[in-house]
């Protein structure tokens, strides 16, 4: 047996996956109480979805912290976060400006399709945060990550593939953007999926 | 395969997630590696060893031995 190697250095208390979740959860869950109300006081649409979307991811934020260990966040995780959060903040801020400029400004076709894509390029940001995070893992989450994002494409491309021909046949009816729904519904079978696969893991 | 993981991290007192820190990989990669739901790559058990400061099949051995 080799001599005992000394333990790595404490760095005092450490920000863990299961803090960093219930706080952005309940900040979640109040920004969308916050534009949640003042959607439904101004009549406003659009800004009530939005508040119960946020208020909804950070419910389900809350509930994750349920299922994490209180262990300190590896360097990627923070990168992550780091890059991740902006990037979504970015996307809550661009988003209604974008809605309020189309409704409120006549534009020309190019500049008004410049508009509209306008929110696109946050969740550009959000993709390369995603990219980082994966080329960060370790073999074993990495290849976590594997199946769980195949799983999450077969799932959502049949899905979608499904309701295509339900729509073919007018059984469904067709909604306006519904095809914006299709990244955040692999973002949530994604985050299904993943947790499934590395329960398997878990001793 | 079987692996004597556990009893080496025991030995030098440390915690799955000091260990996982050492070998710069996550704790749940630790937690499977010891509880034989995963068999880590040769370049991992290789510095597992280095770490523990022995051979490589001292530490891991083929599931029917």
């Amino acid at each position: 047996m080799s001599h005992p190697l000394p333990s790595p250095p404490s760095t005092g208390k450490p920000l863990t996956q299961r803090r960093f979740l219930t706080v952005a959860g309940v900040v979640a869950v109040l920004a969308g109480a916050v534009l949640g109300g003042a959607g439904a006081l101004a009549h406003i649409p659009w800004l009530l979805k939005l508040g119960l979307i946020a208020a909804a991811i950070g419910c389900l934020w809350l509930v994750c912290t349920r299922f994490q260990r209180p262990e300190p966040m590896r360097a990627v995780q923070r990168r992550y976060l780091r890059e991740f959060f902006p990037a979504m903040l970015a996307y809550v801020v661009v988003l209604p400006l974008s809605i309020v400029l189309l409704q409120r400004v006549a534009l020309a076709p190019p500049l008004r399709a410049l508009v509209v894509l306008l929110p696109v390029l946050p969740v550009l940001l959000v993709v390369r945060a995603v990219a980082r995070y994966m080329r960060g893992l370790d073999e074993l989450q990495q290849r976590i990550q594997l199946q769980a994002v195949s799983i999450t494409c077969a799932v959502v491309a049949t899905g979608t593939f499904a309701l295509g021909f339900l729509q073919g046949a007018d059984l469904v009816p067709t909604v306006a953007g519904e095809m914006t729904w299709v990244l955040p519904a692999m973002f949530a079978v994604w985050g299904i999926v993943v947790g499934i696969i590395s329960h398997r893991y878990r001793g | 395969m079987h692996n004597h993981v556990r009893e080496l991290r025991s030995a030098q007192g440390w915690s799955q997630a000091e260990l996982a820190e050492h070998l710069d990989v996550s704790r749940q990669t630790i937690n499977a590696i010891e509880t034989g739901k995963y068999d880590p790559s040769l370049p991992l058990a290789f510095k597992i060893a280095r770490l523990f400061g022995r051979p490589l099949e001292s530490i891991f051995l083929p599931a029917e031995e």
